[in-house]
């Protein structure tokens, strides 16, 4: 896979209703074209963030606020779009009216890349309005990369496809979380949105090694990092965005950094939504990381630094 | 005893497809997906519906898990999930004791609903000056898009702008009414109405001749108020930008042949 098609854009934050003010306001916007420079020139931790990414669902609208603000921020940064509802998993047939609605939001926005979950989100008509785990089956791999396929077709472009968080896995599985996110990429020829804090919390919630799953992923699939926070729940952990990110998500986005190199990164948070400074910090904790990291590497030309890091983790 | 035996049946059921362990059992594990979908969808509803919750207080959350028994969510966006329950208050057990609450869900689904519907840029009087006065009469013009208009039975205006103030709700009064719901801009706004200026509002959305909005304006009154009366309608109508913009060339586009 040809991994131009999803341009290192930098730290991102995902784009949310309380900092729509605060973005607008905000100075550090530029235009697309100097933004690359940016990007590629950048000496030390910046105070602003790279790029946004706005969950597609709530702007496909037909107007209004949402709208506006989408493009006065279009005008100034680069967008992901995300989706929470293509319910790729499941075994009711691919939405054509949001398949529309898809394509006419990335026409608008000519988003950066367009990205949804790997699992399932509603049967027989209904929706959940969740991201419910699949089971890890061959069955399910050409199930969910044809299903791909078609959606690929449908809007012209590869898509991302990010791992969820889980609390429950099916008896009928019989490959890894990992395995089975490598073997659809692989099969559908699509991307991979490794959401860092999601294999952290699965990793917990299913007891196996975060670690592993990180190490085990084809660096060439992956398109952008996700990091967020989540809460204890006690038995178990829960993806519930709502937190400052945790040091051993950190850590785990250490070792991601090492393995894949310059991926895109956006920090997420969609409960309890703390001031935008809060996510621009974090979004340049992840930038000082990927810097350091960058640094052991000083003086190869970017492509030429990421294999060195590839081969350092192989 | 049934209920219980039911339930180890459904148990029992739930282990055989999915995995748990010492941790959890499987029926702990797909708990958690469930308490999710009912906390997510009651989040949803108390920002699409803050002053339905607000009047109903602690029984807001169980009446939304009865609407979502009712009317569990079928599309793809969260805009729709709340889109029936108006209609579903209207016919539940607690409109007897509240029975304003159908009409308050009605305005508050009405402002979510223009909230995100299109722009359509409202007409300015100097768009309106520019047409010759001959051209008047057969005039067709347009509400916004972002426009509701419907009948209520109670003044829960009045109530919803209790509520957003931060005052204690009051209990409407009981007044047949029409709500007029609309947005300029990014602002969502509202005001009461009788059933002349209603009428008239409804022909405008159909695209009626101007002529055939101001008899409607004027209803019985043939006498020299009812000039007045119109134009004043008529520069509210400019002033709160409910009436769209006309085409490039108004007089040509807008007046029938």
């Amino acid at each position: 896979m040809d991994r131009s098609e999803f341009p290192f854009l930098g730290f991102g934050v995902g784009l949310r209703r309380p900092h729509y003010a605060h973005v607008l306001a905000s100075r550090s916007g530029r235009s697309h074209r100097r933004h690359r420079e940016h990007i590629r020139g950048r000496s030390g931790s910046g105070g602003g963030v790279d790029w946004f990414e706005i969950i597609s669902e709530n702007f496909m609208v037909e107007g209004g606020r949402p709208l506006e603000v989408l493009d006065a921020v279009r005008d100034r940064y680069p967008i992901a779009m995300h989706g929470v509802s293509l319910s790729i998993g499941s075994t009711d047939r691919l939405s054509r009216d949001y398949l529309s609605a898809l394509a006419k939001l990335a026409h608008r926005v000519r988003p950066a890349w367009i990205s949804d979950h790997l699992c399932w989100t509603g049967v027989g008509g209904r929706n959940l309005h969740d991201l419910l785990p699949l089971p890890f089956n061959d069955e399910a791999v050409a199930h969910v990369a044809a299903r791909i396929r078609r959606v690929q077709d449908v809007i012209e472009r590869r898509i991302a496809i990010e791992n969820v968080s889980s609390y429950m896995t099916y008896r009928c599985s019989t490959m890894t979380e990992w395995q089975f996110l490598a073997a659809v990429a692989a099969e559908a020829d699509c991307a991979i949105l490794l959401d860092i804090n999601n294999v952290f919390v699965s990793a917990f919630n299913h007891g196996f090694s975060a670690e592993e799953y990180i190490d085990s992923i084809p660096p060439e699939r992956v398109a952008q990092f996700h990091l967020a926070g989540h809460s204890d729940r006690g038995a178990y952990l829960l993806d519930s965005h709502d937190a400052p990110i945790c040091e051993e998500v950190w850590k785990l986005y250490r070792r991601a950094v090492l393995r894949f190199g310059s991926v895109s990164t956006l920090i997420e948070w969609d409960d309890k939504i703390p001031k935008f400074e809060a996510l621009a910090a974090a979004a340049n904790r992840a930038r000082r990381i990927y810097e350091e990291i960058r640094n052991l590497t000083q003086g190869r030309s970017g492509n030429a630094a990421d294999a060195e890091r590839r081969r350092r983790v192989a | 005893m049934s209920a219980g035996r039911g339930e180890v049946a459904a148990n029992r059921a739930l282990a055989a497809v999915i995995r748990g362990d010492d941790r959890m059992a499987s029926a702990d594990r797909v708990a958690i997906y469930a308490g999710m979908y009912v906390a997510r969808l009651h989040e949803v509803m108390k920002e699409d519906y803050p002053a339905t919750a607000a009047v109903l207080g602690q029984s807001f959350a169980e009446i939304v898990r009865e609407y979502l028994v009712a009317y569990p969510p079928k599309k793809p966006s969260v805009f729709f999930a709340g889109q029936s329950f108006p209609a579903f208050l209207r016919s539940h057990p607690i409109c007897r004791r509240m029975p304003y609450l159908a009409d308050l869900a009605a305005l508050e689904r009405a402002m979510v609903e223009v909230f995100v519907a299109p722009d359509v840029a409202p007409l300015d009087e100097a768009a309106l000056r520019a047409i010759s006065a001959a051209d008047w009469p057969r005039l067709r013009m347009r509400t916004v898009s972002a426009l509701r208009l419907f009948e209520v039975q109670w003044r829960v205006a009045a109530l919803l702008r209790d509520v957003q103030s931060g005052r204690r709700p009051k209990k409407p009064r009981r007044g047949k009414k029409f709500l007029l719901v609309w947005r300029i801009g990014g602002r969502v706004y509202f005001r009461e109405t009788d059933a002349a200026e209603a009428a008239a509002l409804k022909l405008l959305g159909r695209g009626a001749t101007f002529d055939r909005v101001c008899e409607k304006l004027a209803g019985a009154r043939r006498d020299a108020g009812s000039v007045k009366f119109i134009m004043a309608t008529l520069r509210r109508w400019l002033r709160e930008g409910v009436i769209a913009r006309l085409g490039p060339s108004p007089a040509r586009q807008s007046v029938s042949a």
